[in-house]
């Protein structure tokens, strides 16, 4: 917006030209990219009601109007009107047990508060906080992401959260230190290696080979790895590879191994093609090419199959052989502890969504389906969102934890990538499941491909009912905008659960 | 009029009464190569037109009916489409669309269900698409591609490369500006009877006629002047396409340089090379994989041939494919071939090898092969060529001209001044 602004500028457009240009890219905005509306007339009708304090500017009122040819029709109190269907809920929702907390005239005038920074020390997100503290002794926090950081007596830590549960579980994965190892590999916790860690620790250690992975994620191991990074817009998960192989570089393996994996373990057979997407399958030959302060003897970054074992042993053998006492024979049996252990994690993922399944509906609580790839459950690109939304007590799924449950035939897309096939699957899942359950897709920053993805979960939604909620999310941590319309979300669902039991 | 009939899974056919109705509508893609495909279309039955609209309605269209967050290459193409729908007011029910689906793990795969999706929006739903690929994807009853035609097309993709190196060659340095400009409205008119031929082969008329436009060329009057030679590389779209990439080859030779642009044809082959490479990999058929060995090696015999008789007539021609493969060993593994994958890196590397180090990396926003085989590759490409003047050019539809021009104004005038320098 900003440059076409300068463009028309250098175009030398007139003041009044670029303003009514701004009105008119308001409106087109939220027609067509935030609505995705085609036919106005047909889907809405012809008589158009507009509120928000936006259109109390003629200009947008009159581009809306030309826009989309139809007789609109803007009440006084446009600005207000969200203020007063807030009040007249509210109005609704008051009991005489939650009576108002407002505060008298007299109380206002006497009222003084005082804000103080502090930084949770609860759990290793750090979170900053704002402690607002009022003269009448109570505290407002915010900042926080969980109910820890809000001082508050309560703990959700039995709630079922998929995310949690899987980063615990991987991390797990991690071999003690023992003497018989014959060598260290290093292992980056990046992109699709949040899915294969289970398959590379146990075969790796049927090698004798120890396995060590890169520290967990952080602002810092981002910045560490910063300047290598040779693409602005790529999205977020890649760029903290940099910051991996800096820290694993620091902890002196004797191989560092980051393999590029273009297909990806064959899943579900009905899906067009099983594809790692472009960044997660070529990923490590960016980290060969930029991070080239390194001494990049020791990057091994082979070109693998995980669908073919002969294949897949014979490369990875040639890759080995010149560090460590490998043979082809061990090679094949590791290869099959591996793929054992994979499996396993897998169903173990599996049975614990469906058990999460179980325990929203046992104890009747809000679920939703944190649906992103493998590598959103690192809590630096997820930024804390699963602990956030546990802390509004609701149990927190992930889309490769329930989507074995459906196969979805019918997409209108080319179906070719696997983690978009999980994406399309548990949509479907979600999409037969009553008012208590509901879908958030997460969108790294910059992936190309959730265009494609983000249009056919909203279309898979949408046909049984279900709202679609899309966070974006990127380097910046801002929880605030999420949190709002998580809470909307999740009252619009309680709203939909009460007209259920009603009917 | 023709009925319309669907396949078992719903999708509309191009049935054989449609095949006699209706105008294929073709996207533009490459100005230089397409004007040929529609003529090769145009002679074996089928009436193909070509779509050259450029103004603002069809960016719009393409906003409106593609999620605003997909490449501009797609953006573009449902754009133009249903723009040039829209504009036939009286036989919106005679017109057929035709796509091509290359496969591959880039999400330029799925424009044909896109378009289909956007259609559907628009309620042009009676529209039928037609895919034209090489894998016996989706086929229909009214489109075959027959032995002919397919050398036909071959044919324009050579005359092409070869119609477009020369006038990239001669242009610049014209005596007589428009001269050029001339030749070619004068070659495309030659060539409409040329492509109307009934038997198979013509491989004496093909090179007849090839030998016939070198010389064309070689009489053009030059005037002696050094110029900076600038390549252009990039998602394959936006590399050719004038509306994709906001004119840039005009926008270049503007700035008085040379303009340096890859034949097409690479492409091609590098698609059907990387599949064999994956059966070869990650196993597959093995007789797939030697048909497709097959089908590069005979287009490069045909090829050389080309290449032999443009450099006897004093132009400089493209290095074989097996040599521009080559020249990314360890740099780039082959194996990296979603979207333009090595083949982008090998491109900037023999432009760099062949004079023409200053170098605009053309790629829609978001495009996800590029960052890796494009923006990835610089900093390797720099170490090994100091010399290399890149510059990476981001296509969108809400990125600005001006921004745009600025990033490449300073790479044409560091071409100028390293040329300055040099002599």
């Amino acid at each position: 917006m900003n440059s076409s602004v300068k463009q028309a500028q250098a175009d030398a457009a007139k003041t009044e030209d670029i303003s009514a240009g701004l009105a008119i890219s308001v409106v087109k905005n939220a027609l067509y990219k935030v609505i995705r509306a085609h036919d106005v007339t047909e889907e809405y009708g012809d008589k158009i009601l507009v509120q928000g304090g936006t259109f109390n500017n003629d200009a947008v009122l009159r581009a809306f109007e030309r826009e989309t040819g139809v007789m609109v029709t803007r009440p006084e109190i446009a600005g207000l009107m969200g203020a007063f269907g807030a009040a007249l809920l509210a109005q609704k929702e008051s009991t005489k047990e939650n009576h108002t907390s407002l505060l008298s005239p007299h109380a206002l005038k006497t009222f003084t508060y005082d804000t103080r920074r502090a930084i949770c020390n609860k759990c290793e997100n750090r979170c900053p906080l704002t402690i607002n503290m009022f003269n009448d002794g109570k505290k407002y926090i915010s900042g926080n992401r969980c109910e820890k950081g809000a001082n508050l007596n309560v703990s959700f830590d039995e709630l079922p959260n998929l995310y949690l549960y899987k980063y615990q579980k991987l991390h797990n994965y991690q071999n003690l230190p023992k003497k018989d190892y014959q060598g260290t590999i290093g292992l980056p916790l990046v992109m699709n290696m949040y899915e294969n860690i289970p398959f590379w620790v146990p075969f790796f250690s049927a090698l004798k080979l120890r396995t060590i992975f890169s520290d967990r994620s952080s602002k810092k191991l981002y910045e560490k790895g910063q300047d290598t990074i040779p693409s602005d817009t790529i999205c977020y998960p890649a760029k903290l590879a940099h910051g991996h192989i800096e820290s694993l570089y620091e902890k002196k393996p004797d191989i560092i191994f980051y393999p590029n994996i273009p297909y990806n373990i064959l899943e579900k057979v009905h899906a067009d093609n099983h594809y790692n997407c472009p960044v997660v399958a070529h990923y490590p030959e960016v980290v060969e090419a930029n991070m080239t302060h390194l001494d990049l003897d020791n990057f091994l970054q082979p070109y693998l199959t995980m669908n073919d074992k002969k294949r897949f042993v014979d490369e990875v053998h040639t890759m080995l052989k010149p560090y460590f006492n490998v043979s082809k024979h061990t090679m094949k049996m590791a290869f099959d502890q591996g793929m054992e252990s994979y499996q396993a994690f897998r169903k173990e993922v599996q049975e614990e969504g469906e058990r999460a399944l179980a325990y929203a509906k046992a104890h009747n609580l809000n679920t939703l389906v944190l649906a992103g790839r493998p590598y959103h459950i690192d809590p630096e690109i997820n930024h804390g969102i699963p602990k956030l939304i546990r802390s509004l007590n609701v149990v927190v799924i992930s889309e490769d934890a329930i989507n074995h449950l459906h196969d979805e035939k019918d997409v209108d897309v080319l179906n070719q990538w696997t983690y978009h096939t999980r994406l399309y699957d548990s949509a479907r899942v979600v999409a037969g499941l009553n008012a208590r359950v509901n879908m958030v897709q997460l969108v790294s920053f910059g992936c190309g491909l959730d265009a494609i993805t983000s249009d056919e979960v909203k279309l898979i939604l949408e046909k049984e009912g279900k709202l679609y909620t899309q966070i974006k999310i990127d380097e910046i941590s801002n929880l605030g905008a999420v949190n709002i319309r998580l809470r909307s979300l999740l009252s619009t669902m309680n709203e939909e659960a009460k007209d259920h039991g009603r009917t | 009029m023709a009925e319309l009939k669907y396949d078992r899974g719903g999708r509309l056919l191009f049935t054989e009464a449609m095949r006699k109705e209706y105008t294929i509508l073709i996207p533009q893609m490459a100005p230089y190569h397409f004007e040929y495909f529609v003529q090769a279309f145009n002679t074996e039955g089928y009436q193909a037109e070509l779509l050259k609209t450029t103004d603002y309605s069809l960016i719009h269209e393409g906003m409106k009916y593609a999620h605003n967050d997909i490449c501009i290459p797609a953006m573009l193409v449902i754009g133009q489409f249903i723009d040039a729908i829209k504009k036939r007011k009286h036989d919106q029910d005679k017109v057929a669309l035709i796509i091509t689906q290359t496969g591959g793990g880039c999400r330029a795969s799925n424009y044909i269900n896109l378009l289909r999706k956007a259609l559907k929006k628009a309620k042009l739903e009676f529209v039928p698409i037609i895919s034209l690929n090489a894998g016996g994807l989706e086929k229909n009853p009214g489109f075959k591609v027959s032995p002919r035609l397919l050398h036909k097309l071959h044919d324009a993709m050579i005359i092409g490369d070869l119609v477009m190196t020369l006038v990239h060659q001669t242009r610049p340095y014209e005596a007589y500006a428009g001269h050029v400009d001339q030749l070619k409205v004068k070659i495309d008119k030659d060539l409409e009877t040329y492509f109307n031929h009934k038997t198979l082969f013509s491989w004496k008329r093909s090179k007849k006629k090839m030998l016939e436009i070198l010389k064309a060329f070689q009489k053009v009057k030059t005037i002696d002047q050094v110029k900076p030679k600038v390549g252009i590389v990039g998602e394959i779209y936006v590399k050719y396409s004038p509306l994709g990439n906001n004119h840039l080859e005009e926008t270049l030779e503007k700035e008085g340089v040379e303009v340096v642009v890859p034949p097409l044809y690479d492409f091609f082959l590098y698609s059907f090379d990387s599949r064999a490479h994956d059966i070869k990999r990650y196993g597959g058929r093995k007789a797939e994989r030697w048909l497709l060995k097959a089908i590069v090696w005979y287009v490069e015999i045909r090829r050389e041939k080309i290449r032999k008789a443009i450099k006897k007539h004093g132009f400089e021609a493209a290095i074989s494919y097996k040599k521009l493969k080559s020249l990314v060993h360890k740099v780039i593994d082959v194996g990296t071939h979603t979207g333009e994958g090595w083949l982008l890196t090998a491109e900037m590397i023999d432009l760099i090898h062949h004079g023409a180090p200053n170098i605009v990396c053309t790629q829609p926003f978001g495009c996800l092969p590029n960052h890796i085989a494009g923006k990835g590759m610089f900093k390797k490409l720099k170490s090994l060529h100091p010399e290399s003047n890149i510059v990476a050019i981001d296509y969108d539809t809400s990125a600005s001209r001006i921004n745009q021009l600025n990033r490449i104004n300073l790479m044409v005038s560091n071409a100028f001044r390293k040329l300055k320098e040099g002599k």
